[in-house]
């Protein structure tokens, strides 16, 4: 393969997995656990796209013996064009949320724009996360409601999978159960009365999100 | 209490899911959802932001974190 095919083709892959990572710490960071699908998330695959393709725009234009402050930052002076490709890739982001791609000194500039493109691919995420959850909530609803004993169940199941985690999410989730069983209806279990339902939704959702729906799969009649 | 950590775990909630999972009592979960609705950083569906802690306790509206208050959320 032509050497500076190779650079342009390491340049975009280097740029859209930094940008992928990016997104991923971003939600590591913040969320008990990061869902598989943003792994095919369109989202956060355009995005990731999307530097990629700046990426490749900047391995052509700029060049790894010019002396601007540009192209020494993004090519790191390599001559081979895969290392250069590499360089690129891997500064690319740095680039585009510094001051140089700035309108003046507003402030406005490759940052704030990442900043709103990763904003909406994230909420795009959220979103998927939210449909998710409620299609479990619904297609397991039954299942839940047949097993007697489900409610303290599924208490231990969230306490057993956090285990592991750290001590600060641990006690979010020890905080959020504790919170909905406060709200605990008072009537026997009934899955028409619709605050039943609540807390049922509330308790399984805390599952769904604190330790995944995996941990509910061996629950009789849940899929 | 803050109900932004909570919105961020969850993605979104209907509003009687975000009243039972959050800590505090409903009064104060009220207070501070308007709040953030004010403040650009929560939407609830179809503009339905409750009134009392009845339509709190019983919505079925989803409330969700906005661009504003997803970027406040993940910074």
């Amino acid at each position: 393969m032509d050497l500076a095919i190779a650079g342009y083709l390491l340049a975009f892959v280097t740029a859209s997995i930094a940008t992928f990572l990016d997104c991923y710490f971003t939600l590591a960071k913040s969320l008990p656990r990061v869902p598989g699908l943003i792994l095919v998330h369109p989202g956060i695959l355009a995005l990731s796209a999307l530097c990629g393709g700046f990426a490749l725009i900047a391995f052509a234009l700029t060049d790894p013996s010019g002396t601007d402050v540009i192209s020494t930052a993004i090519t790191l002076k390599q001559a081979n064009p895969m290392l250069r490709g590499l360089a690129v890739g891997a500064m690319v982001l740095v680039i585009i949320r510094s001051k140089l791609f700035n309108f003046q000194e507003s402030g406005l500039g490759g940052e704030v724009i990442y900043t709103l493109l990763r904003s909406l691919a994230l909420q795009s995420v959220n979103d998927t996360r939210t449909r998710q959850r409620t299609k479990f909530l619904n297609v397991n609803f039954e299942a839940a409601f047949a097993i007697a004993t489900y409610f303290s169940q599924l208490e231990t199941t969230i306490a057993a999978s956090m285990q592991t985690r750290s001590p600060e999410l641990r006690q979010r989730a020890a905080d959020e159960v504790r919170a909905v069983k406060a709200n605990a209806p008072s009537a026997p279990m009934d899955k028409t009365n619709p605050v039943w339902d609540d807390f049922y939704r509330s308790m399984t959702g805390i599952c769904f999100d604190y330790c995944g729906p995996a941990v509910l799969k061996g629950y009789p009649g849940f899929r | 209490m803050s109900l932004l950590p909570l919105l961020r775990t969850a993605g979104a909630l209907p509003l009687a899911q975000l009243n039972m999972r959050a800590s505090g009592g409903p009064e104060e979960v009220l207070g501070e959802l308007r709040a953030l609705v004010e403040e650009g950083l929560v939407a609830v569906e179809g503009n339905q932001v409750p009134e009392t802690v009845d339509q709190l306790r019983t919505g079925r509206a989803l409330v969700k974190l906005t661009r504003a208050g997803t970027s406040r959320a993940f910074r």
